[in-house]
Formats: structure tokens, C-alpha cells, sequence
């Protein structure tokens, strides 16, 4: 008892624990006074579980993501092999059905761009996501012979080029009748295999990447979270820049609108692909199985956790809703003939994913701490 | 009386002592910086950079240009540790570093801004004449004794980067609302003993009243020889902490490397004769006896010119941190306008004081066609750079001014261009900027108060008018 008593009375005696006293009343009167006259902020003190919402997301999103597009892929493939085995009406109409069924799966996977996606070649994204496609290069390459995937030429290859192969011309006829060249048969069969070979590793690789994924649940630099965050965000924006705002002819210094930009510009069925992007982007930041409909943790949930976040969710919401409604204006044509028949109906649904970027980029970074990428440099 | 106080004779070992410890820590620094590869992400890949104003002709020198200059960085910081050709080195040093954090303010950090500092002033006392390869080399330059201006200086702008930052966090927002940090600590959950304390708003109120009187006291203690131990415990402690919590780089070591010069000069004696006795151990230096050599003071007829140079300095270090309330609505305790203008926010010790976060879209228009195209920032911007744009209305300003120009050589005419910006500070929802109306291509950089900046609290001002 006396040493405790001596020892108390030298630690008050000594100035920086006289400090660190005084510090620690003030800041607990403080809070006692914030919080009894501020209504403005919520005081929430319940940590967020991290852990579990990446775990949601490895196991509901991206692993079943991965393997759906794997097994489409295949489908694919064997559809594509079986047209150019022998050509008919029907076998390219299983190959095109086939494409948009990988396509559309394409949109749920698309976004998860990073970790095993991203080798020293590039990501998932770079390799078999590019477009517009560029169909002279295509034709130029058939005709030489060139059937190699191993170049930077990425506008040849990929789900748009395949797109290109098989619905480029008007009738089913005029297609086949382009496919009796061999070396067409033969570069068609080598960009579906490229496109199966990178998902096939990639979604290997996130089998054995899944533990790593969910146990790195910091916030920092490198973190799952951040990761995550930073390419959900760069997909959001994808769609806007690319998806609408290139063929719109946003861009400045473009002088007209350019619809022959749209993605899938040759089946007609950019807005469905649009929709199934944006879906996959709400389905994300509400934690939300697309099959079920169960709302698991998101960033939604993670928000809800944070000073002011419950706010920013709710006005999030209500943007995301009017983005939806613009998107939900497009007529049911192809988009490369909306932008020349109705500008209009278009720019407005650009103008509301314009409005939307906030929410998901700066408010919903700042809110949550996460810092952007790895090269951002050190703060102060 | 004065100059009598500051021309007193005292041991040179802490300035020796300090010249070690920045050359090392500078070299760590550069050596960092070059394999993290940001030479190349900051300095050779951007397209544009945004510069200071004045400063505009600081132009970055292409890939082999800058790894020459970190190279040149990482030898002269080598050569200020030995103390080697130091009049030389240390010039260089300041030259080389400060030519690079020039280059681009969105790379600005308080911490670069002290390091600058440091390396003038350490070309302007004789840190190289005890424990060093210059005396090896011209033993007359050894001296035992310096006036004591050229110890004291660094202590006082030591007190000056503390007591600055410490008063800068006495504000509503810092101490009332503990905002940015009831954001930021939250963050900081899986940091090992204390992360489990981070989501209580409890602990971001100790945290901010803590840190402030941490910054305003702690050269105090470090200068009162009672309480020297436990006030360095607690420099090394909050810069641990810190460093682990927040992506602030070298910031910690340098601190906790600089402060050591508030040691006695025994201890920094004994520190040396250590140094000396390990390096005696590992090369064949012991021909060397200092102790034969006679103890000189070291004099310069430069003394009463560079005390000037050094009033001058300090008195802007004084000043600098007030010019912001030289702007209309700048206070200082409700500081919600001035850390959202930002203007005179700069070299002044505000350290991780706000947290800001912007999303800003820019319109270039065709003045003969009328078309008008919205940009995609990151095709001329890096990550950091864009981020740092999004909410400084200087930089929004200059990237405005630099689209204008790009697009005019790429066939826009006369472009106008405006941005709507969007920035949330400290957790409150988004609210625009900047008037989106206004074309930035015509409006001008300088000191002037800039009324496209929207003031933050709106409704005041439409209800006072």
C-alpha cells in the first residue's frame, strides 16, 4: 500500500505524467460535453468486422464469379469449336449465344481487376476485356497468318473480338460463308482459347490466393479492402468513361459522338452489358448475393460503422437509384443507334453517373481511410 | 547581452552529433525513395506537374537527369554523415533537395519542407570541424568549441515546427468535434496492443488533445534536463505510433533522429567517443589522438552577416503561419473556411490537421463549336497528383490552365474550362468548391483572394446578404 501511495505521489510529481493526467480529464470532459450537446453526429463506437465482410465478398462474389465465368468460358468454347468444326445457322447461333453468356458473366468477374488478376503481363482486364476492337487489324492478322497472343496488340483479341468474329456481318449466312477460310476458323479458335487459358489461371489462382485475401484486413496501402475499394471504384468509372462517355463523344476535343465505340458494338447489346455491370457494382457495395438476394456485409455495412457513413449511404442510394432510372430510359435498341436517334436519353444517363462518381470515389475513400493506390506517396 | 548569449562557447559534439544523423537519415531517405520507385512515378512519368507559384521555370530534368540528382542527393547526404568536403556536400544537398520538392506540390509534405530547412541551415555552421574525414584530411580545421548560436538554431526551429503544429490543433474541429481523427483512428483497428481501442470516439478525443499538447509542450521538456529522458521516450513513442498508424514516411525517424541534439553535450561525447571506439575496432584509424590537439573555438568574421540571415529567417518562420488570416473569413479556432480555401495554408506546420477528399470533373469547351468534353483526369494525372488536385483550388486552378493549353494545340479553339468539384472535409457530405460556371482558363494564379472559391458556409453568406 505505502509504495503504491510513493509511488503515485513521485509519478504526479514528475510533469509529463502530470500532463498526461490533465490530458486525459480534459478529453474525457470533452467528449462527455460534445457528446451530450452535438446532434449532428452519430456517436458510434462499434468497430466494423472487417474480416467478414472480405469474406463475404472471396466466397459470395469473387470465387463464384470466377468459376461461373470459367464454366462459360468453356461453353464457349466448345460452341465456338463446333461451329468451326461444321458451319451452320445453328451452330453459330449456339456460338453467339454462348459468347453473351460468357460476356454476362464477364461483368460479375470484371471488377475484381487485381491480387491474381494482375501479372507482369497485365490484368485479367487488359488482356480480354479490351475495347472498341480493332477490326482491320483483326482482318490484317487472319490474312497473315498471325495467330500469335502474345503481343501488346490487346484491340485484337478478347471477348470484343470475338464478338467481332461471329456477328459482324448482317446475316448468319454472310458470317459462315466468311468462315469457310480456315485461318479465320483457325484465329477464332486461338482468341477463345487465349480468353480461357487467362480466366482459367487467374480463377486458379484465387483458390490459393482466398486465405491471403481475407486474412489481409488492414486498411493500408496493399490491404484486401483497399484493393478491393480502388478497383470497384476504376470500374464504376470504366462504365462511365468508356461504356458511355467515349461513343457519346464526351471526351474533349472529340467533335462528333462515336457510336461505333460502344462495347459489343457488333451484337447490339452494349445496355444489357451496361446493366449487368452496374448491377454488379451495387451487388458489391451491398454485400448482396445476386442468386439469393441476401444482404450480407458490403460497403454499405462498413459505411453504417463510421462517423456521418449512414448519411453517405443513403444519399449513395439515392443517386444509385436515379442512375438506374437514366439507364432504365435507354430504349431497346443498341445503344451505337440510341446515341444517333436520341442523344438526349443518353447524355442524361452520363450526366447521373457523372454525379454519381463522389459517392464511390472521394466521400466513401475519405470516410473509410483508405488510402488510394501503391504508389501514392506518403502524407503528412 | 544578447549577442554575448549567443556567441558563448559550447562543446561542438551535438552538432557533429546532428550532422550525422540528418546525413543518415537523408541517405535513408533517398535510398527509400529510389526503390520504392517514386523517382520514376513522381519525376519522369507525370505529364504535368504542378508547381509553386514563382517557381513556375523548376522544371523536372527527364529519367537520367533526376537519377543523376538522387544520385548526387544519396552522395552528398553520404558525405554530410563523414562530414566530408562538407562546405561542398551540405550546399549541394540543400540545392538538390530543395530543386526536387520544387518540382511538384502535390508531393508536398511539412516534413520535406523541414528537411530543406535543416540543410540550409546546416550550410551555414561548421557541423565538419570535430569527428569528421575533413579534419582527417586538414587536422587545423578541428575545433572543440562553437559559438552557441550555431547549436541553438536548430533547437529553435525544432520549437518552431512543434509549437506550430501544436497550435494549429487548438481549433473547434481538432479539439471539439476530435475531427480527422475519430475518421482516422477508426481506420487503425488491427494495429498490435492498442487496436482495439481505435473505433471508441473516446480515444480519438484523447488522441487530439493529447497530440496538441504534445506539439505545444514537448521542446519544453526536451530542454529542461529533468525532464529530457522521459520527453524523449515520448518523442520516440508518438512518432512510433504515428508512424505506424498514418503512410507518413521518414517523417518519424527524422524527428526522432533531430531531437537528440536537446542532449547534453556530454552525452553526445559519449555518443561520439563510441562511435569512434567501435569504428577504431573495425579500421586501422588509432594513429588518430584527438586529444593531442589543442582546443579551439571556432571563429568566423562571417558571424554578424549570417546572424542576420538567420533574423530574417526566423522571423518569417514566425510570420508565415499568420498570413492566413490576412484572407477574408480565415479564423483561426472555427477553422472551417481556411481549411477549405486553403489559402495560405502552406509552410506552415499544419501537420495531418484535416481531412479532405474531392472528386473533380472538368469541362473544356469549344468557343466556336460549343461542344464541350468532360476529362478523364488520370490520362494526365497520377494517382497522388489527381488526389491531391481534388480539393487544393490552387492546383484545380493550374491543371485547369494546363488543360486549356493541351487542348489548344489539339484542335479545340480558345478552350473555356470549368470543373465541378465536390469535396467533403472531415466526413461531411460533398459540397461544390469552386462555382462550376466560372471559366478557370481566364482566372489567374497569385497571393490575391480568390472569390471563385465557394465559401464553406453557404447559408451565411446568402442569409448576410
Amino acid at each position: 500500500m505505502m509504495r503504491t501511495a510513493l509511488l503515485l505521489r513521485r509519478l504526479s510529481a514528475n510533469p509529463l505524467w502530470s500532463l498526461v493526467l490533465t490530458t486525459t480529464a480534459i478529453a474525457t470532459a470533452a467528449t462527455f460535453a460534445v457528446s451530450c450537446n452535438n446532434g449532428t453526429t452519430e456517436g458510434s463506437t462499434d468497430s466494423f468486422d472487417r474480416r467478414s465482410m472480405l469474406r463475404n465478398i472471396a466466397e459470395n462474389f469473387i470465387i463464384p464469379s470466377y468459376s461461373e465465368l470459367q464454366s462459360k468460358v468453356n461453353a464457349m468454347q466448345a460452341a465456338v469449336n463446333a461451329f468451326t468444326a461444321s458451319p451452320s445457322e445453328a451452330a453459330l447461333r449456339a456460338a453467339q449465344q454462348a459468347w453473351e453468356e460468357a460476356y454476362t458473366a464477364w461483368q460479375y468477374a470484371c471488377t475484381f481487376d487485381f491480387g491474381p488478376a494482375t501479372t507482369s503481363t497485365g490484368t485479367l482486364f487488359q488482356k480480354i476485356g479490351v475495347f472498341p476492337t480493332n477490326a482491320a487489324r483483326i482482318e490484317e492478322r487472319i490474312q497473315q497468318r498471325n495467330f500469335s497472343t502474345d503481343d501488346f496488340s490487346r484491340d485484337t483479341r478478347g471477348f470484343n473480338a470475338v464478338e467481332y468474329l461471329l456477328f459482324s456481318d448482317s446475316t448468319l449466312a454472310q458470317i459462315i460463308s466468311r468462315f469457310s477460310n480456315p485461318d479465320r476458323r483457325q484465329y477464332l479458335q486461338a482468341i477463345v482459347a487465349d480468353i480461357k487459358a487467362n480466366v482459367d489461371a487467374t480463377a486458379n489462382a484465387w483458390q490459393r490466393y482466398r486465405a491471403e485475401f481475407i486474412t489481409n484486413d488492414g486498411t493500408s496501402v496493399g490491404s484486401s479492402t483497399s484493393m478491393l475499394f480502388n478497383e470497384f471504384v476504376k470500374s464504376f468509372e470504366h462504365i462511365k468513361n468508356f461504356k458511355v462517355g467515349l461513343p457519346a463523344g464526351k471526351r474533349p476535343g472529340q467533335t462528333r459522338p462515336e457510336p461505333q465505340k460502344v462495347e459489343a458494338f457488333y451484337s447490339g447489346k452494349s445496355v444489357k452489358f451496361i446493366r449487368e455491370h452496374l448491377q454488379a457494382i451495387e451487388m458489391i457495395y451491398l454485400g448482396m448475393h445476386r442468386r439469393t438476394g441476401i444482404d450480407d456485409l458490403g460497403f454499405d455495412d462498413y459505411l453504417r460503422s463510421v462517423p456521418n457513413g449512414a448519411a453517405l449511404v443513403i444519399s449513395t442510394l439515392a443517386q444509385l437509384e436515379l442512375v438506374k432510372q437514366r439507364m432504365n430510359a435507354l430504349p431497346d435498341a443498341p445503344l451505337s443507334q440510341t446515341i444517333v436517334s436520341n442523344f438526349a436519353v443518353v447524355d442524361a444517363f452520363h450526366t447521373e453517373l457523372q454525379r454519381h462518381t463522389r459517392f464511390f470515389k472521394s466521400e466513401m475513400a475519405s470516410l473509410l481511410s483508405l488510402t488510394i493506390t501503391f504508389s501514392s506517396g506518403d502524407g503528412d | 547581452m544578447l549577442t554575448s548569449f549567443l556567441t558563448k562557447p559550447v562543446h561542438i559534439a551535438p552538432l557533429a552529433m546532428f550532422r550525422i544523423v540528418f546525413g543518415l537519415v537523408m541517405l535513408i531517405s533517398t535510398i527509400r525513395f529510389w526503390l520504392l520507385g517514386w523517382i520514376e512515378d513522381q519525376y519522369i512519368k507525370p505529364v504535368m506537374h504542378f508547381t509553386y507559384y514563382g517557381f513556375e521555370w523548376v522544371k523536372p530534368l527527364g529519367a537520367v537527369g533526376m537519377y543523376l540528382v538522387f544520385i548526387a542527393m544519396g552522395l552528398t547526404s553520404f558525405c554530410i554523415m563523414l562530414g566530408l568536403f562538407y562546405r561542398v556536400s551540405s550546399v549541394l544537398f540543400f540545392l538538390l533537395f530543395t530543386y526536387v520538392e520544387l518540382l511538384d506540390k502535390a508531393y508536398y509534405l511539412n516534413h520535406y519542407y523541414f528537411v530543406s530547412i535543416t540543410a540550409f541551415l546546416l550550410t551555414l555552421v561548421p557541423a565538419h570541424r570535430y569527428f569528421s574525414l575533413d579534419i582527417l584530411l586538414r587536422p587545423a580545421l578541428r575545433v572543440e568549441h562553437v559559438p552557441r548560436w550555431t547549436i541553438d538554431l536548430f533547437k529553435l526551429q525544432l520549437a518552431i515546427v512543434y509549437f506550430f503544429a501544436g497550435i494549429a490543433k487548438i481549433n473547434s474541429e481538432w479539439l471539439l468535434e476530435a475531427m480527422p481523427l475519430r475518421l482516422w483512428l477508426r481506420a487503425q483497428d488491427k494495429l498490435p496492443l492498442i487496436g482495439w481501442a481505435m473505433p471508441f470516439d473516446l480515444t480519438a478525443y484523447l488522441f487530439s488533445w493529447a497530440g496538441m499538447i504534445y506539439d505545444c509542450t514537448i521542446v519544453f521538456f526536451l530542454s529542461w534536463k529533468v525532464t529530457r529522458v522521459l520527453a524523449y521516450l515520448a518523442v520516440v513513442l508518438f512518432h512510433t505510433i504515428t508512424g505506424m498508424m498514418f503512410p507518413i514516411g521518414v517523417f518519424p525517424i527524422v524527428m526522432i533522429g533531430a531531437t537528440t541534439i536537446f542532449f547534453s553535450e556530454d552525452f553526445h561525447k559519449r555518443a561520439i567517443s563510441l562511435i569512434a571506439s567501435v569504428l577504431h575496432r573495425a579500421l586501422p584509424l588509432s594513429a588518430q589522438s584527438p586529444a593531442t590537439l589543442s582546443a579551439k573555438t571556432y571563429q568566423t568574421r562571417w558571424q554578424p552577416l549570417v546572424l542576420m540571415l538567420l533574423a530574417v529567417h526566423f522571423a518569417l518562420q514566425f510570420l508565415l503561419p499568420f498570413r492566413f488570416l490576412l484572407y477574408p473569413n480565415n479564423s483561426w479556432w472555427n477553422p472551417c473556411e481556411f481549411f477549405w480555401n486553403e489559402q495560405g495554408y502552406r509552410f506552415s506546420w499544419r501537420v495531418m490537421l484535416v481531412e479532405k477528399a474531392g472528386t473533380a470533373i472538368f469541362y473544356v469547351k469549344d468557343s466556336v463549336t460549343g461542344r464541350e468534353g468532360v476529362v478523364n483526369n488520370a490520362e494526365f494525372l497520377n494517382p497522388t497528383q489527381e488526389k491531391q488536385m481534388s480539393f487544393q483550388p490552387d492546383m484545380i486552378l493550374e491543371f485547369a490552365h494546363f488543360l486549356r493549353d493541351y487542348y489548344a494545340a489539339h484542335g479545340v479553339t480558345d478552350p473555356q474550362v470549368r470543373a465541378e468539384v465536390y469535396v467533403t472535409m472531415n466526413g461531411r457530405p460533398g459540397r461544390l468548391l469552386i462555382d462550376p460556371t466560372v471559366d478557370l482558363a481566364k482566372e489567374k494564379e497569385g497571393f490575391h483572394y480568390k472569390s471563385w472559391i465557394l465559401p464553406f458556409e453557404r447559408q451565411l453568406v446568402s442569409a448576410s446578404q
